[in-house]
């Protein structure tokens, strides 16, 4: 049910772009409109969200410890692993955030059993992860192209790179064609494996078709409808400036892929995708365990109803006495009952 | 006989068939993990299910001892002992061999490179084998039983000794 | 009833329907649940909705807000805690801690997945706190809370052991147990709660241990234990009791003094008190390490564990020594100076023997007894006989708080490996961070749950048969009193041939003291190796 109605939704998006613009004139809409909406709700919805979970307080500094803690000094710490100041937590969290380290706990070399591989499933989330995160990088900033005049070096740097492979004309990017796969994997992987299967919802299905269409789309309109490259960077360059203009003539695949990028971002922050800012405020990371070196304040740590030892002694006071335990109030001469059973 | 010599022969197939029958009385979004997990540690249950299923039948298609036999079905069965089956359900894949031998020998049956009395003869084998796995099985609740009151008593074990030497004196 | 079922139905049926997990209730049977908490107790606690009740009940008795009441609870802790806030939010479910957890691994039951766990908690926050969920419904994953629902809380909440081996593994390093920590205080909140939880918070809280022990009757067995001692050696240790000024104050969990084989690591922790001549006291009114209230709220927690502290200042201790005990280790680590501290009354602790300062505990100003212990060997203040300990061949267990709650690792491996001379380890992810639960922890160690316990522990089980067979391993040894109860049972059960030890029942064993008698049984009484003959002289 999940996976239809995601696919549903995905297609009705890419119909009503199609539709919208080929034959309904709509193309300001998709064009202008599509793009500051998106934008807006964007940023005020990340901005909303981050802000929602920093107005929630950390009571307790708990971060999962994932080898030695720091203890005498002859015992090797294990720094990054379960860091003790900030400097080795922000080591952990650029490792969490740039190598998916927490995810690659899960894999298991097992190389005597190298046609066993296939199996060894955890590994495959990783590496398929972590391919799919960094193409999506490049392939972002590959996009700055068309928002920057002059398009800065690093932009032009990451092309060349990325078009290493130099087959046939517009140049093949790398990153395309793993990013592809990458989501295809996290799709299938989804699909088949009957665990995943059972605990996904259709919020988990709809991100990965929307990116399998953008990606789609993008690589129609690269290489097979060959939109008007110059013609979209006059847009984009009007968007930007605030003069927004839709030059005519740019086919309407290219709106279908705009669109869909347009619907990402603006789903984004209302998303599951929110894990690439919360992963920065999960308290099992982002904290040193340094508890008994220094002190956690809790801004609503409040007085609780406790038993204290003047009620204890006096519950007990007879019976202590009579065995020998000291006391701070001495019995009186002539003792009420007041220890029980 | 010469039904076991053709079992032999099939013995690959039929430990992938009896362990595929164990494995689908789980929930099927772990019948995978059951299945595939190789790593012994990451996944008990399946891979123990997996090395007994092909001793047990070693030795059922072998000399096929009770003393010998009950060892190994204590190795399935005292996991599924605490599984949350009832015991028909805990036991039911060894009859379950039964139906798959008869499937794997189809063809064999039916060119009459074996008589159907040798089936039957197999089959109150595996009948016995039934019978074996229920007092494995009991044995296997007993245990849980014994241990909760082993317990139960080394919990407070001190202070009932404590009490008793205070009586004694 | 039912007709005899064909074998053929028996074999080849999936045990749960095909169902969306959602549409899959929850069925209480026995075995499978603990025993809800008694009145008596909740009302010694001041818990809400004391009753009598039983989760095969149709009814359970609830009062009549309580969906409110739940709701109300649970906006208050998004508001409290940005664990529960940003966890409920960033989950991919990418499935990676789907198969870490023990009970899934035992039981194959879906909703043993920590990331459905979560979800049974989540489902609720999407329909009542987010947009989503309340327009789309069941399309986004949220559901209405119902009271089923509740069971279904009360069923895998109290089949999680708080263990955080699903937190190792998670990207976002999402952590199931504040889930069940959370969601076990909404459900306290309506009065559903297990008895063997109830009854020691509330024995604790009045008497000051689990087992509600009074303080004579405390004293009492420690003395008993000091004969023991004397008997197996000669010495004659001399424990003190509430006593001011004391340089330190001990505490451990109170299993250790009336539990086997907890109590041998007690006679352990006396002995070696004893040789170096420490300066310290025990206390009957902080007489419990361990803190059930941590498996009932945070406040509980709080409330229990306040005793430590306020027994420190009262009896004027430079610092505090805490016993070998895994939940009660994480409260100290990432809890206690937080809520009852800041215990600027104590001073930074320091061996009196080798003068090593702790700096790594400035703040709690309390001390690990395994790493005081490792610190004495480490500068040769102890003269230990490892070969007393000749007959064990040891692995060790990584009880999950200290292991994820702290990284405790190789403090109590070098003091292991000075006590005894064969040591072997678990595959590697079975130990260490990796570790796998007992199956019993988080106050699920009642005799009632013993099969879940069993089946949540056999993957720990199965890596310790790994290396009985494997290396003839006949011991394992601990650090945690939950342990030193549960893993004796788990092993009855799964490896009957393998024995449980405390690491400091095997200091005490190795430990040469000072003007001791020849000895020739270990501290259970058992002849030492090369000593099976002269057993029957002795006695
Ligand atoms: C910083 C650490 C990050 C980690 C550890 C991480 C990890 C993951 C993982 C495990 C998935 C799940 C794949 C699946 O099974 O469906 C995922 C999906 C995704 N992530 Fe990230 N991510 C991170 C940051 C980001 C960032 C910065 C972005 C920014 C755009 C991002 C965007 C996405 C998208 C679009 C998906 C695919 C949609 C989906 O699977 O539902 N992630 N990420
Ligand atoms: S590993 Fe973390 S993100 Fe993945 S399903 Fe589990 S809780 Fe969710
Ligand atoms: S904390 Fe432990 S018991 Fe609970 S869900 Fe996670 S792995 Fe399972």
């Amino acid at each position: 049910m999940g996976i239809k109605f995601s696919l549903a939704a995905v297609v009705g998006l890419i119909l009503a772009a199609f539709i919208g613009v080929s034959g309904g004139g709509l193309s300001h809409f998709f064009g202008v409109t599509m793009p500051y909406l998106a934008i807006l709700l964007f940023l005020g919805g990340v901005v909303y969200r981050v802000l929602k979970w920093g107005r929630a307080p950390v009571p307790f500094r708990i971060p999962t410890t994932g080898g030695q803690e720091k203890s005498l000094p002859w015992i090797k710490h294990a720094k990054f692993d379960n860091p003790s100041t900030k400097g080795q937590t922000v080591v952990r969290m650029a490792l969490e955030v740039f190598l998916f380290r927490s995810l690659f706990r899960n894999t298991k070399f097992e190389l005597e059993k190298g046609h066993r591989l296939f199996y060894q499933w955890e590994k495959w989330l990783w590496l398929a992860g972590l391919v799919f995160h960094y193409c999506f990088l490049v392939i972002l900033l590959r996009h700055l192209r068309f928002f920057t005049e002059p398009v800065p070096g690093f932009v032009q740097g990451i092309e060349r790179l990325d078009g290493l492979l130099q087959v046939g004309l517009p140049g093949i990017y790398i990153t395309d064609g793993l990013f592809m796969l990458a989501v295809t994997y996290l799709i299938i992987r989804r699909l088949i494996i009957p665990q995943v299967r059972y605990i996904s919802l259709p919020q988990d299905y709809f991100p990965l078709f929307l990116l399998f269409a953008i990606g789609t789309t993008g690589i129609l309109t690269r290489y097979f409808f060959k939109v008007d490259l110059i013609k979209v960077k006059t847009m984009v360059m009007g968007l930007i400036s605030f003069h927004p203009v839709v030059p005519a003539g740019i086919g309407a695949i290219f709106f279908v892929h705009f669109f869909l990028v347009c619907t990402l971002f603006a789903y984004f922050p209302f998303s599951k995708l929110m894990h690439a800012g919360g992963i920065f405020m999960s308290p099992t990371r982002n904290l040193p365990n340094d508890n008994r070196i220094r002190r956690h304040v809790n801004p609503w740590n409040y007085p609780v109803k406790v038993h204290s030892y003047a009620e204890y002694e006096d519950h007990f006071r007879e019976k202590m006495v009579e065995v020998g335990l000291p006391v701070d109030k001495e019995l009186e001469p002539a003792p009420k009952a007041t220890a029980d059973s | 006989m010469a039904i076991e010599h053709h079992l032999k022969k099939h013995r690959e197939e039929i430990s992938q068939k009896w362990f595929d029958l164990l494995a689908c009385t789980y929930p099927q979004q772990t019948v995978r993990l059951f299945k595939k997990e190789s790593d012994p540690f990451a996944n008990p249950v399946g891979q123990t299910f997996k090395a007994a299923i092909g001793e047990i039948l070693d030795e059922f298609l072998g000399e096929n001892r009770a003393e010998a036999l009950a060892p190994l079905l204590d190795k399935v069965i005292r996991v599924r002992a605490v599984q949350s089956f009832s015991p028909s359900e805990a036991l039911g894949f060894i009859f379950g061999l039964k139906k798959l031998v008869e499937e794997i020998l189809e063809e064999e049956l039916a060119e009459g490179e074996m008589e159907m009395g040798d089936l039957r003869e197999f089959e109150g084998k595996v009948e016995a084998m039934g019978l074996l796995a229920f007092d494995v099985y009991t044995r296997c609740r007993e245990s849980l039983f014994e241990i909760k009151i082993t317990e139960m008593k080394s919990n407070t074990r001190r202070l009932l000794e404590r009490a008793q030497l205070i009586i004694g004196e | 009833m039912a007709k005899v079922p064909k074998p053929s139905e028996l074999e080849l049926q999936h045990v749960l329907p095909k169902t969306d997990w959602m549409d899959t209730p929850a069925v209480f049977r026995p075995g499978n649940f603990s025993y809800p908490g008694k009145a008596k107790n909740l009302k010694v606690l001041g818990l809400a909705n004391p009753r009598e009740w039983s989760p095969m009940d149709e009814d359970w008795k609830l009062p009549a807000d309580w969906k409110n009441i739940i709701l109300e609870g649970l906006r208050e802790r998004l508001d409290k805690y940005r664990t529960l806030k940003v966890f409920m939010d960033i989950c991919v479910r990418c499935g990676a801690c789907a198969d870490k957890c023990h009970y899934y691994l035992g039981s194959g039951d879906p909703k043993n997945m920590p990331v459905l766990r979560a979800e049974l908690l989540r489902s609720v926050y999407r329909k009542e706190f987010t947009l989503a969920g309340k327009i789309m419904g069941k399309m986004v994953g949220a559901r209405d809370l119902t009271e089923d629902v509740i069971k279904e809380w009360f069923m895998y909440f109290f089949q999680c052991t708080e263990c955080r081996r699903c937190s190792l593994f998670c990207p976002y390093g999402i952590d199931t147990a504040e889930f069940t920590i959370i969601g076990r205080e909404l459900l306290n909140l309506i009065g559903c709660n297990i008895d063997w939880i109830a009854g020691p918070a509330a024995n604790c809280y009045q008497t000051g241990n689990h087992l509600g022990i009074q303080p004579h009757a405390f004293k009492d067995m420690i003395d008993f234990f000091v004969d023991e001692i004397e008997a197996v050696n000669g010495i004659r240790v001399e424990p003190t009791f509430n006593r001011k000024g004391a340089e330190f104050l001990f505490v451990t969990p109170s299993g250790d003094v009336f539990a086997d084989p907890g109590t041998y690591t007690l006679m352990g922790y006396l002995m070696l008190f004893h040789e170096i001549g420490l300066d310290y006291t025990w206390s009957t009114y902080a007489s419990e390490g361990g803190n059930f209230g941590f498996f009932t709220s945070h406040e509980m927690m709080k409330r229990l564990n306040s005793k430590m502290y306020a027994e420190a200042k009262r009896l004027g201790v430079k610092s505090i020594i805490g016993g070998e005990c895994g939940h009660m280790w994480r409260v100290i680590n990432q809890y206690m100076d937080t809520v009852n501290g800041p215990a600027d009354f104590m001073e930074v602790p320091k061996s009196p023997i080798t003068g090593t300062r702790f700096d790594n505990a400035a703040s709690t100003k309390m001390i690990h007894i395994v790493e005081f212990t490792a610190d004495l060997i480490k500068n040769g203040k102890l003269k230990l006989d490892a070969s007393r300990n000749d007959n064990l061949v040891m692995t060790y267990h990584d009880s999950c708080n200290t292991a994820r709650g702290m990284g405790f690792f190789d403090e109590p491996r070098y003091v292991l490996n000075n006590v005894c001379n064969n040591f072997y380890e678990m595959p590697p992810n079975t130990i260490r961070e990796q570790t796998f639960c007992c199956g019993s922890g988080s106050g699920l160690n009642n005799d009632e749950f013993m099969e879940m316990r069993m089946r949540g522990g056999l993957p720990r089980a199965n890596a310790v048969r790994h290396v009985h067979e494997k290396f003839g391993v006949n011991a394992l040894s601990c650090i945690c009193a939950i342990d030193r109860a549960a893993l004796p049972t788990l092993m009855n059960y799964w490896v009957p041939d393998v024995t449980v030890y405390g690491l400091h029942e095997l200091v005490g064993n190795a430990l040469v003291m000072e003007g001791e008698t020849e000895r020739t049984t270990d501290l259970r009484g058992e002849p030492l190796p090369g000593m099976e003959d002269n057993e029957n002289e002795d006695i």
